[in-house]
C-alpha cells in the first residue's frame, strides 16, 4: 500500500504542474494543517485489487487550482467551481495511476462528500501529505471488499 | 469550412476549459455546444444536426462515452459524425475498446492546448492554416 501511495505522490505532482502550474513543496518537519476547511472528494477503483482513494484539498488550494486551470480572477470563483475543479483533478490523477498499475482496474465517478474543518487521521501505511504553495492536500488510501 | 463541435464531459470545469482552448486555438469555428453526458448528448444531437466533431469524456455518469459512441455509430444521421475520445486512463486495452466502438482519435487528460488543436486538425483533415493560429499557440505555453 505505501508503495502505491509513494508512487501516486509522483502522478499527482505530475498533474499539478501539467493541469496547474503549480509544484509541490518539500514537507515542512512537524508543520500542521491548522484549522482550515477541507473540500473532500472520494473516487473508487474497481478491479482485482479494489481501493478507493480519498482527497481532502485545502479550500485555499482549491481555490487556486481552480484560477490556475480555469484563467478566472479568485474573485470569480465560487465554491460551486473550486469543488468542480479538483473533482477533475481528482479524475485526472486517479485516471493517471491507474496507468502505471498495468491491470484491469476501472475508476468510477468523483464524488464530492462535503466540506469538512477536521482532517483524517494520519496513517504511516495509507496517507499522504503533500504541501503545494503553502498549502495542504491530503491522500487516503482504502482497501474495498 | 467553419467546424460545429460538441463536447461532452460531466465536469463543468473541464467543458470550459476545452472550449477555451478551442477559441483561442484559431480553428475556423462555427459553434460550441456542450452536454454533460451521453444521453445529453444525443438530445442535443437530434437538436442541432449540423455538428462537424464530437469530443467525449469517457468516463461518464447516466451514459459514458462508449455507450455514446454505439449510439451515435448506429444512427445513420450521426454514424459519420467523427469522435474524439478524451481518457484520463490511455491504456492501450482501454482506448482500443473506444477505438472498436467507433472513436476516430484519442486524448489523454490532461492534454496541452498545442495536442488538442492538432488532433482536432487531423482527425478532421484539416490542413493548418497559420494565418489562423492564435497568439496564444505561438507562446511557449
Amino acid at each position: 500500500m505505501r508503495a502505491k501511495l509513494e508512487n501516486f505522490s509522483r502522478v499527482i505532482s505530475d498533474i499539478f504542474e501539467d493541469m496547474f502550474f503549480l509544484f509541490h513543496d518539500e514537507p515542512i518537519p512537524d508543520h500542521r494543517p491548522g484549522n482550515r476547511s477541507w473540500y473532500r472528494i472520494c473516487i473508487a477503483v474497481i478491479g482485482p485489487d479494489p481501493f478507493s482513494l480519498h482527497f481532502s484539498f485545502s479550500d485555499k488550494l482549491a481555490r487556486i487550482m481552480a484560477e490556475n486551470y480555469l484563467g478566472l480572477d479568485s474573485a470569480d470563483i465560487s465554491q460551486d467551481i473550486a469543488v468542480d475543479v479538483i473533482k477533475e483533478a481528482v479524475n485526472v490523477m486517479a485516471g493517471n495511476l491507474l496507468n502505471q498499475m498495468n491491470d484491469e482496474s476501472v475508476l468510477g465517478i468523483p464524488e464530492y462528500q462535503g466540506v469538512r474543518h477536521q482532517l483524517d487521521p494520519f496513517d504511516t501505511e495509507t496517507t499522504l501529505d503533500l504541501h503545494v504553495e503553502g498549502e495542504w492536500l491530503r491522500v487516503s488510501m482504502q482497501t474495498r471488499t | 469550412m467553419s467546424i460545429n463541435i460538441l463536447i461532452v464531459d460531466d465536469s463543468k470545469a473541464a467543458l470550459f476549459m476545452f472550449e477555451k482552448t478551442i477559441q483561442l486555438s484559431g480553428i475556423d469555428l462555427g459553434s460550441i455546444r456542450k452536454a454533460v453526458n451521453g444521453r445529453e448528448a444525443l438530445a442535443v444531437l437530434e437538436k442541432y444536426p449540423e455538428c462537424s466533431l464530437i469530443i467525449t469524456d469517457l468516463n461518464m455518469p447516466e451514459m459514458d462515452g462508449i455507450e455514446l459512441l454505439v449510439n451515435l455509430k448506429n444512427n445513420p444521421r450521426t454514424r459519420k459524425i467523427p469522435v474524439i475520445v478524451i481518457t484520463t486512463e490511455g491504456r492501450e486495452g482501454f482506448l482500443a475498446h473506444a477505438m472498436e466502438a467507433g472513436a476516430s482519435a484519442s486524448m489523454k487528460k490532461p492534454s496541452r492546448p498545442e495536442e488538442i488543436k492538432n488532433t482536432i486538425l487531423k482527425t478532421l483533415g484539416v490542413q493548418e492554416d497559420e494565418s489562423k493560429i492564435g497568439e496564444f499557440f505561438k507562446s511557449d505555453f
